[in-house]
């Protein structure tokens, strides 16, 4: 069984980044972006065409007539929905997992929730660092998921020893890097941005990271300690063990923007997981 | 405690806000914060009760 540096070093199976993420990034980021643009690169896939449809047309909208157009959809639900639906989606078939051991959906939920949480939490950022936000969000765990594609007996192994909770050094003795480690060389080989790869690096440990991109690991580390204090989804830790005042403080956070992060990310969170992943359990 | 703020997860193991958050609730911070997601639950709780009603 080949360990996480040569899984790493010589890329075994390590998974291409799905295309459509590039082209997401790059689209998302400009000032000017029109519905049919977004709808082009959506409809070169036909699950993404039938989630957007079936997103669209689901009771939460309660629109009175059945929309059968991409574009229109788009417009109707607008460009930041469609915009998580994809980019969530487009992840959650890279992996597979044995469900007993690692509930892949539960896992990306909780990603989910981290990237949409992290975006509300800077909301006066620009376009371009929100956007960041919500991917560093959704990939900020996936070293975990690297762990179960190495090794998914010894990763259940882990988990059996008592390790349900964010303990770093006890993972680099467990797998020789801890998962943000992982997840961040994961990052680099699917060339995302540096901002990106250093907020996975760092989400459990910000006080520690020296560069420019600071207000994106504030955000990630509250949006996953927010996200767990609501138990959404699940990571594979029952204690959350760090927490860095430095972030709460940087973000400037009061009680009623507490309150208005929380409630505007369960009202995104709970409209679009239905739909996503609406063929499996979650249990 | 029961699985009351679990809400999006309606299938998942019992599980709080507390219990995940408990080793770090010596933070004022976070005391703050379990307060607020409570606070919000409660709220929904009764909006969602009024609707059934």
């Amino acid at each position: 069984m080949a360990d996480v540096h040569e899984y790493i070093n010589k890329g075994i199976e390590l998974p291409a980044a799905p295309t459509i993420i590039t082209q997401l990034t790059s689209l998302l980021n400009k000032e000017d972006i029109g519905s049919h643009e977004l709808a082009e690169v959506a409809q070169t896939d036909q699950a993404f065409t039938a989630k957007i449809l079936k997103l669209v047309n689901s009771p939460f909208y309660g629109f009175s007539r059945e929309v059968y157009s991409v574009e229109e959809a788009i417009t109707m639900i607008g460009l930041e929905a469609v915009h998580h639906l994809l980019l969530t989606m487009s992840f959650l078939n890279i992996f597979k997992t044995d469900k007993n051991i690692f509930n892949i959906n539960e896992f990306w939920l909780h990603s989910l929730s981290v990237g949409i949480i992290a975006k509300e939490l800077i909301k006066n950022e620009t376009k371009e660092i929100k956007n960041a936000a919500y991917l560093s969000g959704i990939l900020h765990d996936v070293g975990r998921l690297i762990y179960y594609q190495v090794d998914p007996k010894k990763y259940a192994a882990f988990y059996d020893h008592g390790a349900s909770v964010i303990d770093l050094e006890k993972e680099t003795k467990w797998f020789q890097l801890n998962h943000q480690q992982i997840g961040s060389l994961l990052g680099e080989k699917w060339n995302f941005p540096n901002n990106i790869v250093s907020t996975i690096k760092f989400h459990h440990s910000p006080d520690e990271y020296k560069g420019n991109d600071i207000i994106l690991v504030h955000a990630v580390h509250i949006g996953d300690i927010i996200s767990h204090g609501l138990n959404i989804g699940n990571s594979g830790i029952t204690y959350v063990t760090k927490f860095s005042k430095i972030s709460w403080n940087a973000l400037q956070l009061t009680d009623t923007m507490i309150k208005n992060v929380i409630k505007s990310s369960i009202y995104k969170i709970e409209h679009i997981k239905e739909v996503i992943f609406d063929n499996s359990d979650h249990s | 405690m029961t699985n009351k703020y679990d809400y999006l997860n309606q299938d998942s193991k019992p599980n709080t806000v507390s219990k995940k958050l408990s080793m770090i609730i010596h933070h004022e911070e976070i005391q703050r914060l379990s307060i607020i997601i409570q606070e919000i639950m409660e709220e929904k709780s009764s909006q969602d009760n009024t609707i059934k009603g």
